[in-house]
This record gives C-alpha cells, structure tokens and sequence, in this order.
C-alpha cells in the first residue's frame, strides 16, 4: 500500500512574486513580451533551483522597480557578480536562450560579417557602461538603505 | 555452469578492456557493474543548431529537469557534467561516502564509468612520460595497438604532434577539424620554428571517434552534440562496448551489485558483492579477481578487504586550468554546418618551469551562451547580443598539467564506520595552485597571441577538476608487483589507474585501457601457467 500522501504530490505552484519577476525579468532581457509559457517555466525555475532562492537589497528593488533592472544588472555585473539578481537574470537567460522560438536571439547569426558583429558588441559594450554608470549610486543606495 | 575463471570489477574503460582481453584468452568472464538504469535527459538524434531551432523539448537535455545545469552557486562535484551526464554521478555520494573538502572527487556508478563523459582524448605516453614508471613505451606498445583497433582512434601520424607521441598505431581518418581549429593550425604553421624553439607543438587532436564505420559505431554525422549525447554513436563509450560483448554472449554483465570486499581463499578469491536493488549481499566466488572500479573505487575496495583504515596513501590528479580566449581573426565569420564538439587542436607545450603541459582547444559554440554571460562583466542583457556576435570566435583551452612530483596532488585515507555505519574516504589535497603551475600557464598564454588567439582569463577550477585520478597504489611498489597484483593477495590484479606511478599531462585514458589490456594479459597468462587453478 501506498504510504505517500495524495497532497504532497500536487505540484507547487511558484508564488506571485516570482510570477512577477519572471515576466519583468523576460520583458527586460527581450525587451519585449516573451513568447507564450515562458514566464511560467522561469517562475517554475526560481522556485525549484536552490541557488535561486536568496534575496537582496538589489532583488528587492528591482522587483518593486522594474525599470531599475538594466542599471542594477549591469552594476551587479561589476560589484556584486553573485547577487540573486544577477542569478535570476542569468537564469532567465538560460530558459529564454533553451526556446526554440528566441533561437535567432543567440545563436550565430544567419549571414554573419565582421563588421556586424563588431558593431553590435561595440554597442552592447557601450549600453553596459552606461548603465552601470547609472546602476553604481543606485545599488550603493539600495544597500545603504536596507541596513 | 563453469565457475568463474574472473571476475572484473568496475564497468569503465579499464574494466571493458580487461574483460576483453579476458574473453579473447579464453577465460569465463563475468562483469560486476554497480551501475543500475537510470532514466536521463538524453538528447534526441539531430544537429545541434536544428535542434536549438526547432526542439521545444530542448530545455529538459541543456537545462535539466530540474535545472541543474544552471551553473549558479558553489562548485559542487559533478557540476562539470551536462544534464545528460549527470545520471553518472548521481549516486555516488550514497555508494562511497567520502569527505573531500576542496578536492572534486568524481566516481561514476553507472555502465561505462566516468567513461561516458571522456572526451575522446588519445594520446600514447612516450618514455618521458614513463620515466618514474617501471614501464617503457615499448611494453605498452602493443597494448596501444590492440586498444586503438578496438576503439577507432581517428588522427594523424604525419604532423608535429605525432612525432611527439611514439610508434604510430592503427588510425582512421582524421576527424574533420572546425574552422577555429583550422585557423588555430594556420598560424602554427606559419610560425612554426619560433613556436617550437619556445616549445610548443600543435597538431591534429587524436580522438576515439568512429570517423567512418567502425566496430559498429559511427560514422560521426558532424551533429556538434558530443557534450550533450552519443546519439551518433560516433564517441567510444565502454559501457556500450561493455553490453556489445555481453549481448554477443563473450562476458556476463551483472549489473547492480557494488563490490564490496575480497578475500583469498584455497579454490581463489571470495567477492562480497550487495545487490542494490534488494541490499542483500552475497559472495561470488572466482579463480582470478581483477579490480578496475576506478582509481577511487579499487582503493576502497583494496583498503577495505586489507584492513588498512586511517593509512594515507598518495593521489595523482592533473591541475587543470581553462583559458577562455578568442580569435579576432574569426569574429563575424562563418562556422562549418557539420562539426563535433571535442578537441579541435591538441597541442604540447614544454614550459619554462620544466613541466610539459597538454593544452586542448574546444570551440565553445555548442555549450550555449548564458554559461559565459555568467562570467562577463557586462550586465546579462548586454552580454547576450555581444557573445552572439562574437560566438563563433570564441575558444576554450583546457590545460592539464602533470602530477609527477614527489608530493602528489593529494592524500587519501579510508575511516572505518562506527558499527552500522560506511566507512569514509578522505581527501586533503595539497595547496592549491603553487606559483609554478601559473607560471607555466601564463608562460603559454603569451603563445597563444601567435596562434590569433587572444586569452581572456585565466580559470583555475580547483583540485581534481581533471577528473583524472591515479597513483594510490603504484606498480611494482610496496603493496603491488610489476604486473600489477597486489602483494597481499597475489590472485587479485589492479587494472585501472590505481597503479599509475604517475600522471603526465597527456590524458590518462588510453593508457588506462591499454595497461588494462596488458594487465589483464598477464592475469590469463598466469592463469594458463598455473593449469586453471584458483
């Protein structure tokens, strides 16, 4: 006979909040809506991966902020590279890069030429700066603010 | 039913070498593999980029059911092993309790071994690999033989590499090399003479691969999947070989039962074996025992039946540093639509400090993207577009350093359990990363410009990170004789890299099954001498 009870077998389901960090982490890293499923697949990813539990001054403000997400990725990156921020954004990373349906959005290019390629990393390059020189001061608050 | 003339122990690439040349001398020969089937993200047939494409099941094999391939966290054992991979270690932390600390001790519990992840690397140890060894090239020769005609070995003989790794063997064709390798092998040549003054040599890398139809195997479709799958069959993997000569009926494969001790007795040797299944245990009974459960393993084994608890034995395990780097030659180039995954150059690097070192470059493309962005300092959103423009440049260059010294890589002692309780393996390893090795690393990385290579970083993941493991009970020494039994128990051989006095940087595996192969030759050959007696 069975001893495993009924209850425990359900599914969890992953709570609003990652619900809601899931979508504006998808909208922010496609700077756009995220195909059908997605949203609920990373939420599903924050609740079952132990190494994306934490939380952080960052995470914090971010979730309540979305808008600060690309100044707080990008000072993360460079201050606080293990921040739960900057691992569930890596996450979202991986689940967005495993869809067929965003492919295009990381695999080598179909016609590549160097010129392209030298362009657009010249840009990502130059949008991250920027935006750390925007993110430093804000993560610098976020923390002081949290103590 | 006859009795057992051997029973082999361990189902990786020393056990399914043994068993083979067991087999081929006649002898009776069951396997005992502790390996049950454990159900696995396996990637379905298809090239890599089609299957990005066009695979909506796809997250299940990069990621993992449970995303455990999401690199976030500490380093953990195993880490190193794509989900497809995972299942291979998945039990060991229950099958070999063991306190390790820093040091990244992987067994593999499954048909095949730690076998089912090895990256096809083979390359003959020549006499100044040997030199602490009471082996030449020339005893090992044939065994290397014998062993490159059963696993397919597809290189070649005629360049700079080659006359760096002995007497040829039999060989394939040489496996097609992707267009970062091929630009890496370039510039070589172009400044070849200034390279090797400074001493280096690059060439085609050697790999057990099935580069046309081989041993029914292969031929290699060019599918770019190898870290993620076999579903080309190209790769040697012993597990399969393993269930290739058990279905032909020249082994017995019982699977499911970890070996547990030995004893000698007057007919031969006892095996107290627990079927994990059911956790009964029984003895199985064999005129010759040949241990080959890995280098971790047999020295459990060894120290267990031997009663040698709390003594420190020595552990060979080669550093191993990663150099990611890029070819700007090659930004917004084109790649080869057919490729594999492994080596793409193989290189040998003679250093300043006086260690030869085996780099190996791999073109990263099919180990996706959000692994490097993790390593970027570019917030994640920009390091996307930046490493898909740059992608098809980008390299990664593992550099296995040797563990010849006289202080090995690390020390390893077995605990005896409180009553009821496994006993516990012990690690320490020896201080991390010592100033020489990362001179000889950086003494390379100023190479590597000259190759159109650009290093990035230096990475250094730590003690046992090689997943190549030797040394605990070398031959012809105090516990074992020159043909590998031990001294204590005289019917019982070692057959894996237990017995390796020492690692060079080349990678282990092939002389793993070609020593297997010799010492399983001399076990039948004592055998016959002493008329088939226990």
């Amino acid at each position: 006979m069975s001893t495993r009870n009924p209850a425990s077998s359900k599914p969890q389901e992953p709570s609003p909040a990652d619900r809601a960090f899931a979508r504006a982490a998808c909208r922010y890293l496609l700077r756009g809506e995220p195909p059908a499923g997605v949203v609920e697949r990373l939420a599903q990813a924050f609740r079952l991966h132990p190494g994306l539990s934490g939380g952080s001054p960052a995470l914090r403000l971010a979730s309540r902020r979305p808008v600060l997400l690309g100044p707080l990725d990008a000072a993360c990156a460079l201050a606080r590279r293990d921040d739960p921020l900057r691992r569930r954004l890596l996450a979202a990373a991986a689940v967005l890069e495993t869809d067929p349906r965003l492919a295009d959005r990381f695999l080598p290019p179909r016609r590549p030429s160097p010129a392209h390629a030298l362009g657009a990393a010249g840009a990502a390059v130059l949008r991250a700066g920027v935006l750390a020189l925007v993110g430093l001061p804000i993560l610098l608050a976020a923390e002081r603010f949290a103590r | 039913m006859s009795p057992i003339d051997a029973l082999v122990v361990g189902a990786g690439p020393s056990a399914a070498h043994a068993a083979e040349r067991l087999a081929d001398e006649g002898l009776r020969v069951v396997v005992v593999d502790a390996g049950l089937d454990a159900e696995r993200p396996e990637a379905p047939p298809g090239a890599f980029e089609r299957l990005r494409r066009a695979d909506p099941e796809q997250q299940r094999y990069f990621l993992g059911r449970n995303l455990e391939g999401l690199p976030l966290g500490p380093v953990r054992v195993g880490a190193q092993l794509t989900p497809p991979r995972q299942h291979i270690a998945a039990d060991a932390d229950a099958l070999a309790p063991s306190a390790t600390g820093a040091f990244q001790a992987l067994q593999g519990f499954v048909l095949g071994g730690l076998g089912s992840a090895w990256g096809a690397s083979t390359m003959p140890f020549v006499d100044a690999d040997l030199r602490r060894w009471t082996l030449s090239r020339n005893d090992l020769q044939s065994h290397y033989e014998t062993v490159a005609r059963r696993v397919g070995v597809a290189g070649r003989d005629d360049d700079d590499l080659a006359a760096r790794l002995g007497p040829t063997h039999p060989l394939l064709p040489p496996a097609p090399i992707d267009a970062n390798g091929r630009a890496i092998l370039s510039a070589y040549r172009k400044r070849r003479a200034a390279l090797n003054e400074r001493g280096l040599v690059v060439g085609a890398p050697r790999l057990a691969m099935a580069t046309r139809r081989h041993a029914g195997r292969g031929p290699l479709r060019g599918w770019d999947m190898e870290f993620w799958g076999d579903a080309d069959d190209a790769v040697y993997r012993p597990g399969r070989a393993l269930q290739a000569m058990a279905d032909a009926g020249r082994i017995e494969l019982r699977r499911g039962l970890l070996a547990l001790e030995f004893a000698e007795t007057g007919a031969g040797v006892r095996l107290k074996v627990e079927d994990r299944r059911t956790g009964e245990r029984s003895d199985l009974r064999a005129k010759r025992l040949v241990l080959a459960a890995g280098t971790l393993g047999t020295t459990r084994i060894v120290a267990r039946s031997l009663g040698w608890w709390g003594r420190r034995l020595p552990l060979r395990s080669n550093p191993y540093t990663y150099l990611p780097g890029i070819l700007p030659g090659r930004i917004g180039r084109p790649g080869a639509a057919k490729r594999h995954s492994l080596t793409q150059a193989a290189m040998l690097f003679d250093a300043p400090t006086g260690a030869t070192l085996q780099p190996q470059a791999y073109s990263y493309r099919s180990l996706l993207l959000f692994k490097l962005a993790k390593e970027s300092p570019l917030a994640v959103r920009e390091s996307i577009p930046l490493l898909q423009a740059i992608s098809e440049a980008l390299v990664v260059i593992g550099v296995f350093h040797p563990d010849e010294g006289r202080e090995p890589a690390a020390r390893v002692r077995l605990r005896q359990g409180a009553e009821g309780a496994g006993d516990l393996m012990e690690i320490e390893p020896a201080p991390p990363d010592p100033p020489e090795r990362r001179a000889a690393d950086r003494a390379f990385a100023r190479l590597l410009p000259r190759l159109g290579v650009l290093p990035l970083h230096r990475i250094d993941p730590g003690p046992g990170a090689s997943i190549h493991y030797a040394g605990t009970l070398p031959m012809d020494g105090l516990d074992v004789d020159a043909a590998c039994r031990l001294r204590a128990a005289p019917r019982v051989y070692l057959a894996d890299g237990a017995t390796f006095p020492t690692l060079p940087s080349k990678g282990l595996t092939f002389t793993l099954m070609a020593n297997a192969d010799r010492v399983a030759l001399r076990a039948a050959e004592e055998f016959a001498a002493s008329g088939g007696r226990g």
